[in-house]
């Protein structure tokens, strides 16, 4: 991810496409990557705000939790 | 040696036999052909590019531009692009000659640099900031650099960006600037000095004329350069000027839907791309006039 003052874009390595993320979306995950570790609760929000593409959503949240950088992932709607 | 210091009976046998082998921005190419446009075209707009020595220098590219068949010699006579014998390309007709070796070379490079990511852009360069003006076809990006280059800019390039991987600077490839139609008048009426090889008609872009490169861009071909900002040109006659400022984010999906490499590169060309950015932020430019896009250009400059 590289992660801007405003936005964000993330490089997805499975599929090789980019993604722009929103405002909001961006300042969560770039929180997130300075300080580590935060609630799935955090990503999840940010990630219903900004990432359109669902298959996308997931696969960045699994990677979050990978690089521990998230501890668990709650399914949407919980 | 330079191409000009070569007399042209000399140049047209090597172009008609073993190849005359060019030092371009680096890459080493070497050119074979006996068609008018191309024996013509080449002394005017690459004087000043230095002659290799084809025993003693390795072959980047070797292109032959010659009819596909002997009766495409006098029927509707053609043109075909070979590269190490095989054709790209489908012939053209053969007055386009010229343009074909220069799109042709143009696929070449892009198509063989993946140490660089190569942004299809104009890049110009004073005081050590490059400007990197990516854009459609059409959207004013050649002209623009035509002008600057015109004002005493250095031209890296009027096609292609080509960031290095490693350094993150902008390789220089300098050479004839392709400009369409109208922009043509447009750049002889703007400087009267500058130098056009002959104008096609008739291509799949309308009526093509090339402007040769300065000479001391040539001289500093080797000179890498660093980005200071990327300009989205858009000519627009009787608009007001009008300067955008874009977010990193807009400007990073802008420039990427612009390459020609970065679905090849991946990853590193994702990391090549947000480090470009990091020094380099984007500007919209929509522009009626030269004088109205130098200003704005001129301001950025002087930005840290």
């Amino acid at each position: 991810m590289r992660a801007f003052d405003e936005d964000a874009v993330v490089f997805d390595g499975r599929s090789g496409h980019t993604h722009h993320l929103s405002d909001s979306a961006a300042r969560i995950l770039a929180v997130l990557q300075e300080n580590g570790p935060a609630t799935a609760q955090a990503v999840l929000q940010a990630s219903a705000e900004c990432v359109a593409d669902e298959q996308f959503g997931r696969r960045m949240l699994d990677d979050l939790q990978h690089a521990g950088l998230i501890e668990a992932i709650t399914p949407a709607g919980a | 040696m330079k191409l000009s210091q070569r007399p042209v009976p000399s140049l047209e046998m090597e172009l008609a036999g073993s190849g005359l082998m060019l030092e371009v921005g680096g890459f080493n190419v070497r050119v074979k052909s006996s068609v008018e446009s191309v024996v013509r075209g080449l002394p005017r707009l690459y004087a000043d590019y230095t002659v290799l020595d084809s025993a003693e220098s390795i072959v980047d590219f070797d292109i032959s531009l010659n009819p596909p068949s002997q009766v495409r010699r006098w029927l509707r006579p053609q043109i075909q692009f070979l590269l190490d014998g095989f054709s790209p390309f489908k012939p053209l007709p053969r007055e386009q000659g010229f343009a074909l070796f220069e799109w042709g070379l143009n696929w070449c490079i892009a198509n063989h640099s993946h140490r660089y990511l190569v942004i299809h852009a104009a890049v110009v360069e004073r005081d050590g900031r490059a400007f990197i003006f990516p854009g459609a076809p059409g959207s004013g990006k050649s002209t623009l650099c035509a002008a600057l280059v015109c004002r005493g800019w250095r031209l890296l390039s009027d096609e292609m960006a080509m960031v290095s991987l490693e350094s993150g600077l902008v390789r220089p490839v300098p050479r004839p600037i392709s400009l369409k139609n109208e922009s043509i008048d447009i750049i002889r009426r703007f400087d009267a000095n500058a130098t056009f090889g002959d104008a096609v008609r008739d291509t799949a872009k309308g009526t093509v004329g090339h402007m040769k490169p300065p000479a001391a861009s040539i001289a500093r071909a080797a000179e890498h350069a660093r980005g200071h900002r990327i300009v989205f040109p858009r000519y627009r006659a009787d608009a007001a000027c009008d300067v955008r400022r874009l977010t990193a984010g807009e400007t990073f999906m802008r420039v990427a839907s612009n390459t020609f490499n970065y679905h090849v590169l991946g990853r590193a060309g994702f990391d090549a791309l947000g480090d470009l950015l990091a020094c380099c932020a984007g500007v919209s430019l929509e522009y009626a006039s030269f004088a109205d896009a130098f200003e704005v250009i001129e301001a950025l400059e002087n930005e840290l």
